[in-house]
């Protein structure tokens, strides 16, 4: 039975990323995929016959660039598009207020509804931009441990200090101020337009269930501006072919390093030999062994589902149990004749279409999630790639996924085995899309929807979370997955975490995965000179 | 006329007053200037109703400072706190959760529930107990400026790195999660029966325009937690005579020490000649004058009111601006013939001499915040009710009683109308709330007094109504209160200080501010007068 230096649990990708890095410096490494997909929710799968459609992911702006250049993924066929429009709000009877890329454009549209705010918008991209950037460095560079920290992990740790010091006191307490304030307080302070302002806010909702009157959406408001792209507050930017042609670069990278990528493979368990992890046990019955394993699951589902929790001690069950893994997004995707009869749609559809007409509408939505209810007037964000990618559909016909918020994971007085939660909310989406984006309707000619249930069957997403555990103030940095364990390490010897449930969390970023490498790659060098030592 | 003094103080608010007591005591010659007929601001004790004796705005201490009780002596100047040893919660089918002092009789209180929380019970006070005493020390010191990291500022932090990496990892953690959760998150954590994990919250949200489940509202949870009476943290008290014997005790202490205190002084404008204080302007036209000007008015009237906005830094404007106030809490204070009967726990007894906490489920309390978010008052609102007579029999004739209610969420600004047209209304929305646990209660009521947030900014001049000065969130806490770079009590005017709830580290019957900030006036006066010396 060979054995390899990592196995890697899942081809998600931050795993890949993960296992292509490990190759690169020289590992035998083999990656098991359960599906037969690689890519995890950033896969890109044939649900209406003849379509491409992005299952989970849409967007790929917040996708680390130096992870593109050090693995030559352009080389294995990536290709970004940049669509003209970043992202249009829906306010009713066809009406909309789109926010372009080119930014003329979009001081003159902001202009239309409040010269106020056209006036100011420009500023906010660069303040956005400023304090992105400041956080930027906080997120690239490993978690700051402060506790149990060795001095010279410590010196490590000014290291992202002195460069983000280099950006300036006044953006680093600027951005100790920012962080915490809900989005609403946030916006209230730079803008007066109401559909601005929710336009603006709909992107502090992604990754937790609080609306944007709840602390912390600043933060992710900023999270989802780091993209290098960003303009000036969220990313419009996708993959040419689909999200899953960046996960099968990943791949390619990874097996052009070395490493074996295999799907249809499920890990039932992660095999553990007093206290150190020593491989793992397919569904099949095969047993794989590694000198270490590397799991791109969730933390509870690797902790609880794959290692057991006999195995750790129970002060650490009760963490893993207490992180909070809060699926509230439901995905319709949608097959079309043609596109929704609105004005120059070809151009104002190109990025992100959200219902999100003003903040309230959004804090009314997270309410029923609250309350463990699904919105009944919802907010979506809907991508339609085949506008600049038409290949992904055949004669003519477009796809669209549509994000929902909020459709709870656990409902309080229903379920989503049952089929009236998934008719009544299909129903509530299409009327909103009756009001704000008329005769969509007309053009459906199949659709699929995907509950949070259906994330954690089909894609082993806990809590149909595809954060990996909620973006709040409270589980990120060196709380992220859990307080004592943000080093990608585990109290099972051997065995590290890799997934968006580690810092710095979810989206299509590959930055776990890269940290992650880096950690496990250190661990392996200091083992290294131990070994010579004695 | 004028008269020369050492130090103005504007407002004769228990930080004012504290803040006087110790410049006085320093040797300044110290003059307290109030608005209002009667001393203390929010910290007051009025008898609105003949016989009947209303705290009529704050209502409990927990939070003074045992050093400033000690230093400025204030049992000898008649401070008394009497302890309030219990906490209960009536539910609305005629259950209820009773925790008091005795160790063993909460415990099986809570077993009726859940054996399992009762057994957590403990851990969780001493857990509390342990992060409130890791975050006391920031009480005590004037908070570093990142801004300008001068030499101060960087021993500062370095104090900071030291003190908090001395804590043991799992404490730091749990301090870290406490400064970012949402209190029915963190209590998640501990407690599975939802009547507890709902009354406990409750302490998260009194005095912010927040939700149970609303991020942020564990750290106001141990803000309340850190209430020291002899060493014994989350004792609250009730000070004899009510809340304003406190400001009456320290005024005492103040005017002992020689600080001149004038009441009905209302303070109109203060003067500033090139970029240096001179003294105020009062509402009548006299004029007085000082080297140093301490407000301890909240942010906005310090910086936006009492002086010209050219005096200030654009920065710092736009910040005070930026200062959120947004109060969401009003009083209901009521006469009563007899004393309350609660179906849950019927008679005269000692729940009475505890606090009463209308908090019945988590989802209860984020209903009452949801009213408040869209503009209107809870429907079924929040209350924490003390019967103030039943602890101090002075507070009353003999035989009736005044009931004190603390009600959330009443915000500031109404969607609909006005306070001054939806008062009663709201009154009689809150007594209906009441009666759904004490029948009898609109029979013995002899008189009500609403107090509207609208109302405590009219009588007190808190801004919105904020009881804190402005909310207790981390964007406004530490070197952020009340913004980056003038945390440290001082202000761009020379000799202008703050020494209000507005600064670090904020607000309740706390007097930390005050007396940090007279530290800050201290050191500078000192400063002066040795380089007078030199000269």
């Amino acid at each position: 039975m060979k054995t390899y230096d990592a196995v890697v649990v899942g081809a998600g990708h931050n795993a890949l990323v993960t296992a292509a890095m490990l190759a690169d410096a020289g590992w035998k490494v083999v990656v098991l995929e359960r599906r037969e997909v690689v890519g995890g929710a950033a896969a890109t799968e044939e649900i209406f016959p003849g379509c491409r459609v992005n299952v989970g992911a849409q967007d790929a702006g917040l996708f680390q660039r130096d992870i593109v250049s050090d693995l030559g993924l352009h080389a294995y066929g990536l290709e970004w598009v940049h669509p003209p429009a970043v992202a249009t709000s829906l306010t009713g009877g066809g009406e909309a207020l789109t926010l372009w890329r080119d930014s003329g454009r979009t001081h003159d549209e902001i202009a239309r509804r409040s010269p106020v705010d056209a006036s100011r918008f420009s500023d906010w991209a660069d303040y956005l931009r400023s304090v992105a950037r400041a956080l930027r460095v906080v997120l690239s560079h490993p978690a700051p441990v402060l506790h149990g920290a060795t001095a010279k992990e410590r010196i490590r740790l000014l290291r992202p200090l002195l460069q983000a010091g280099r950006l300036g006191k006044r953006n680093m307490v600027e951005l100790l101020r920012v962080l915490p304030l809900p989005a609403r307080d946030l916006l209230d302070d730079w803008f007066t337009n109401d559909v601005l302002k929710g336009l603006l806010g709909s992107s502090a909702l992604p990754g937790a269930r609080h609306g944007p009157s709840a602390m912390g959406g600043a933060f992710r408001m900023l999270y989802h501006a780091t993209g290098s792209e960003a303009c000036g507050f969220r990313s419009s930017v996708f993959v040419k072919g689909g999200i899953g042609a960046l996960s099968d670069a990943l791949a390619s990278a990874a097996r052009a390093g070395g490493a074996e990528v295999r799907t249809g493979a499920e890990v039932e368990r992660i095999l553990v030999e007093d206290g150190v992890a020593t491989g793992v046990l397919l569904a099949g019955g095969e047993e794989i062994s590694a000198r270490c394993v590397v799991s791109g699951a969730d933390p509870r589902r690797t902790f609880f589902g794959l290692v057991g929790a006999p195995l750790l001690g129970p002060e650490f069950n009760r963490k893993v149990g207490n992180i909070q893994l809060r699926g509230t997004t439901a995905t319709l995707h949608l097959l079309l004749e043609g596109l929704p009869p609105i004005p120059d749609a070809a151009q104002r559809l190109s990025g992100h279409t959200v219902v999100a007409p003003d903040l309230e509408y959004l804090e009314r939505a997270s309410d029923d999630a609250k309350y463990g209810r699904c919105s009944d007037r919802p907010h979506l964000d809907m991508v339609i790639p085949t506008l600049h990618d038409p290949e992904l559909a055949p004669d003519g016909r477009h796809l669209a996924s549509v994000q929902i918020r909020y459709a709870p994971y656990r409902l309080r007085s229903a379920s989503w085995e049952d089929d009236p939660p998934r008719a009544a909310l299909l129903a509530s989406v299409l009327n909103v899309f009756d009001q704000c984006l008329p005769g969509l309707r007309e053009q459906i000619v199949d659709h699929r929807l995907l509950t949070p249930l259906d994330l954690e069957t089909e894609y082993g997403l806990t809590g149909g979370d595809e954060y990996h555990g909620q973006m709040g103030l409270d589980q990120l940095l060196f709380l992220r997955p859990i307080a004592g364990w943000s080093r990608y390490r585990t109290p099972v010897e051997k065995l590290f975490l890799c997934g968006s449930g580690t810092h710095p969390g979810g989206g299509v970023t590959g930055a776990p995965g890269r940290l992650a490498a880096r950690e496990i790659l250190r661990d392996r060098g200091q083992a290294a000179r131990l070994g010579r030592q004695t | 006329m004028t008269r020369k003094y050492d130090v103005i103080v504007v407002g004769g608010g228990h930080n004012g007053l504290v803040h006087a007591a110790y410049l006085a005591r320093a040797g300044l010659d110290v003059c307290v200037l109030e608005a209002r007929p009667l001393l203390g601001g929010a910290t007051v004790t009025e008898e609105i109703f003949p016989g009947f004796r209303y705290s009529v705005f704050s209502y409990v201490v927990s939070l003074m400072r045992p050093e400033i009780i000690r230093e400025l002596e204030l049992p000898r100047h008649g401070l008394t706190i009497l302890p309030l040893e219990s906490t209960l919660t009536p539910l609305p089918d005629g259950n209820r959760l009773y925790r008091d002092a005795d160790h063993y009789r909460s415990w099986r209180e809570i077993a009726r529930f859940s054996v399992r929380d009762a057994e957590a019970y403990d851990d969780y006070g001493r857990s509390l107990f342990h992060m409130a005493r890791a975050v006391k020390y920031l009480l005590g010191i004037v908070p570093p400026d990142p801004t300008r990291l001068g030499p101060g500022d960087i021993s500062g932090l370095l104090g900071l790195a030291k003190h908090f990496l001395g804590l043991e990892s799992e404490q730091f953690h749990m301090l870290a999660k406490l400064m970012t959760m949402s209190a029915a998150d963190f209590l998640e954590e501990w407690f599975e029966t939802d009547v507890l994990k709902a009354t406990m919250s409750a302490s998260g949200i009194i005095g912010t325009f927040l939700g149970p489940r609303s991020p942020g509202t564990a750290y106001v949870l141990l803000h309340h937690y850190m209430g020291e009476i002899d060493g014994h943290f989350r004792a609250w008290g009730f000070a004899k005579g009510g809340t304003g014997a406190v400001a009456e005790a320290i005024a005492s202490a103040a005017r002992e020490a020689g600080a001149e205190i004038r009441t009905d002084a209302p303070v109109q404008q203060v003067l500033v000649r090139n970029g240096r204080v001179t003294g105020v302007a009062l509402a009548n036209g006299d004029e007085l004058h000082a080297k140093v000007v301490s407000s301890s008015l909240d942010p906005r009237r310090t910086f936006l009111d009492l002086v010209e906005e050219r005096e200030l830094p654009d920065e710092l404007v736009r910040g005070v601006r930026a200062f959120r106030f947004r109060g969401s809490s009003a009083k209901v204070n009521l006469a009563l013939d007899a004393a309350p009967d609660f179906t849950c726990m019927p008679g005269f007894g000692p729940h009475l001499r505890g606090a009463v906490s209308i908090s019945p489920s988590i989802d209860y309390l984020e209903r009452a915040y949801d009213d408040a978010k869209y503009g209107d008052y809870s429907k079924e609102p929040y209350i924490d009710i003390v019967i103030p007579s039943a602890i101090d029999p002075g507070m009353a004739p003999p035989g009736k009683h005044v009931m004190s209610c603390f009600v959330q969420y009443a915000p500031y600004e109404l969607r609909e109308g006005n306070w001054d047209d939806r008062r009663e209304a709201f009154g009689d929305t809150v007594i209906d709330t009441l009666a759904q646990y004490v029948p009898d209660l609109k029979d013995i009521i002899l008189h009500r007094q609403v107090v509207t947030p609208l109302d405590i900014e009219r009588t007190t001049g808190l801004s919105q109504g904020n009881i804190f000065q402005g909310e207790l969130t981390p964007s406004q806490l530490f070197f952020l209160r009340p913004v980056a770079g003038y945390a440290r009590y001082r202000t761009p005017v020379r000799g202008y200080y703050q020494c209000g709830s507005g600064t670090h580290p904020g607000g309740g019957i706390m007097g930390a501010p005050g007396r940090l900030a007279a530290t800050a006036v201290l050191a500078d006066v000192g400063r002066g007068r040795r380089r007078g010396r030199g000269r």
